[in-house]
């Protein structure tokens, strides 16, 4: 058939036809009910995933950066342990030194709270060098006998 | 600038009025009856929008919930019906721009009467023998067109070839003058020429 004989049809007409496109048979009845049974189980008060489910569902790549992101840092967090804080306390600090020292061989010294260094690491005393005045060194430091106490 | 409100053209809007009084009431019995009244035409505009039939059932849904929710502050400033329109355009605007161009096509089938449009019959029977395949083409076809259009423009489509809403109401619904309106159908109407040129010979 030639081009002449076809009828003419304007775009409003064409477009027209799509009014013959219906959902399947029984969907307007049932519509209703599904849209009240939402309403009472409080449906539509937080909607805010349904808006970017789209966004999301268009765009995989970023959804899945994301996600390896999340995954990343949750990583770190778990195998990284955080900062040592610099103000430890002296008993965590030498209990750290007795392990290096014990494992090294080398004596660890320690400032102790009275002030001197204490050799750690040895388990011989007499080897142990004397950091502080020994006490019989110390004039009027000597102790005195118990049976002058009772003399008097 | 705001269109002037609409009137729905069926409806006397008391009826409508009264029943969104008792709906703001939280009697969704009236609800349920205003649903009845204008599913068709919301959903029938959403899927023309979408092309797809489980997007326009979740966002026909979506509006109607939504629309109840905000019944409350719902003053009847204009009628019911372009309020409603107003909110399912909307949802339905956005719920595109964020799927951007991922168009998914989930068509419905055309209703028996189809056969008897003599506009159909004269394209069927002139373009293919094979009824079927020429009816299942010619919808496919239809629909890829109207999805090349931008939201706005496809929107004042549907609203006036296919819904058949005057200029007046199209700018109420989609607040814009109907300079605006005239014009976005032109150019939608001259683009989809250029698509379906095929069949408008």
């Amino acid at each position: 058939m030639d081009q002449e004989s076809k009828p003419t049809i304007t775009v409003e007409r064409l477009i027209a036809l799509k009014r013959y496109e219906q959902p399947p048979p029984g969907y307007f009845h049932l519509l209703p009910g599904r849209i009240i049974g939402r309403i009472e189980r409080g449906d539509g008060h937080y909607d805010s995933w349904k808006t970017w489910r789209p966004w999301f569902s268009a765009r995989p790549i970023v959804a899945f950066a994301m996600g390896l992101t999340v995954c990343g840092a949750l990583t770190l967090a778990i195998y990284i342990p955080p900062k040592m804080d610099q103000s430890v306390t002296a008993t965590e600090l030498s209990s750290d030194n007795r392990w290096a020292a014990a494992s090294t061989g080398v004596p660890a010294t320690v400032e102790t709270s009275l002030g001197g260094a204490a050799w750690l690491g040895s388990t011989n005393p007499v080897t142990a060098p004397q950091t502080g005045d020994s006490l019989f060194d110390t004039p009027g430091a000597h102790a005195i006998p118990v049976s002058l106490f009772e003399q008097n | 600038m705001s269109a002037p409100p609409i009137q729905e053209p069926d409806t006397p809007p008391e009826d409508d009025w009264a029943l969104v009084r008792r709906a703001q009431r939280e009697d969704t019995s009236a609800y349920d009856e205003l649903i009845r009244r204008y599913q068709e035409r919301i959903y029938a505009t959403v899927y023309h929008m979408t092309s797809n039939h489980e997007d326009a059932n979740d966002l026909a849904q979506d509006a109607f919930i939504k629309a109840y929710r905000a019944l409350k502050s719902f003053k009847g400033d204009s009628s019911f019906y372009t309020w409603l329109y107003r909110i399912a355009v909307n949802k339905t605007i956005n719920f595109l721009k964020l799927r951007k161009n991922r168009v998914q096509m989930s068509l419905n089938d055309m209703d028996f009467n189809a056969e008897h449009d003599p506009d159909l019959v004269a394209l069927i029977s002139h373009n293919n023998p094979r009824r079927d395949l020429s009816l299942a083409e010619l919808q496919e076809k239809l629909n890829a067109a109207m999805q090349k259009l931008s939201e706005d423009h496809r929107m004042v489509v549907v609203l006036h070839d296919i819904q058949g809403l005057t200029h007046e109401e199209i700018g109420a619904i989609m607040d814009c003058n109907v300079g605006t309106v005239r014009s976005r159908l032109f150019y939608a109407r001259q683009q989809l020429q250029a698509f379906l040129a095929d069949y408008l010979r």
